[in-house]
């Protein structure tokens, strides 16, 4: 008799992504791409205490398009886990978990990122 | 589990311990962040031209200096904390985590030590004129 694969529980892939999971998965990935913003942040105090051509090259890299439109990512990157980050530690006073409440804050948290990057870039 | 056995978990066992000051690391870095965080944002802002002497000149002023260093900080601890985290998550090889976990903090005690030293060197060159 051919040995069949055990049964599986449905994956991740099989569901409709709920505006809950989406956000659960952004914040996680902001936080690392924020991380790596943080370099940028070092270094930009860095080539200005230690190496002056070093701040102009800097300069040059984020002043070209690829640099702003990196930043723009990392300006997003930063309201986004900024929002959801006040979500999470309104959770943490165990407020605000039962369902209806849960996708509002969930939809509160995208509006206040576009709100916040769109103005952050308009008035810059 | 009865109320008192719990209690002494919490107080007696060491991965507990680790476990709620990690918690709580995490949560008040975060609520520093969302002060200097939006100073810093306000900031980036407010310069006018990006150039080195602004630049110089705006970070070794003392007040931007102070705000700066409580930011860097609180950002390298909130990120050495999640970055932890993550690598709790997906790196399941013991050796491997202990090896990657290790490498984060050190990572991050390097990258304050810069900050903190350049800082320091701004503004005493600054100071000296």
């Amino acid at each position: 008799m051919a040995t069949r694969p055990r049964p599986l529980s449905p994956h991740l892939t099989i569901y409709r992504w709920p505006i809950t999971m989406i956000l659960s998965i952004m914040h996680r990935a902001t936080g690392v791409v924020l991380s790596i913003g943080m370099l940028v942040f070092i270094a930009w105090i860095a080539t200005v205490a230690f190496n002056e051509s070093g701040y102009d090259f800097l300069l040059l890299i984020l002043k070209s398009w690829l640099g702003q439109v990196t930043l723009f990512l990392w300006s997003f990157a930063f309201f986004l886990h900024f929002c959801n980050g006040i979500r999470h530690l309104y959770w943490d006073t165990g407020r605000g978990f039962n369902k209806d409440k849960v996708e509002l804050s969930a939809r509160l948290v995208l509006l206040g990122t576009t709100l916040l990057t769109s103005i952050f870039w308009l008035i810059k | 589990m009865n109320y008192k056995s719990f209690i002494k978990i919490i107080f007696n066992n060491s991965l507990v311990k680790g476990a709620s000051a990690h918690w709580w690391s995490q949560r008040l870095t975060a609520l520093c962040l969302i002060f200097f965080g939006s100073w810093f944002l306000v900031s980036l802002i407010m310069f006018e031209s990006y150039q080195y002497i602004e630049m110089r000149d705006w970070i070794g002023h003392p007040l931007n200096s102070i705000m700066l260093i409580m930011f860097g900080l609180s950002l390298t601890y909130h990120s050495s904390l999640g970055l932890d985290v993550i690598i709790e998550d997906y790196v399941h090889q013991p050796s491997l985590r202990k090896f990657c976990l290790s490498l984060n903090k050190k990572t991050h005690l390097i990258l304050t030590f810069i900050l903190i030293v350049a800082l320091i060197v701004i503004d005493l060159e600054l100071f000296n004129g």
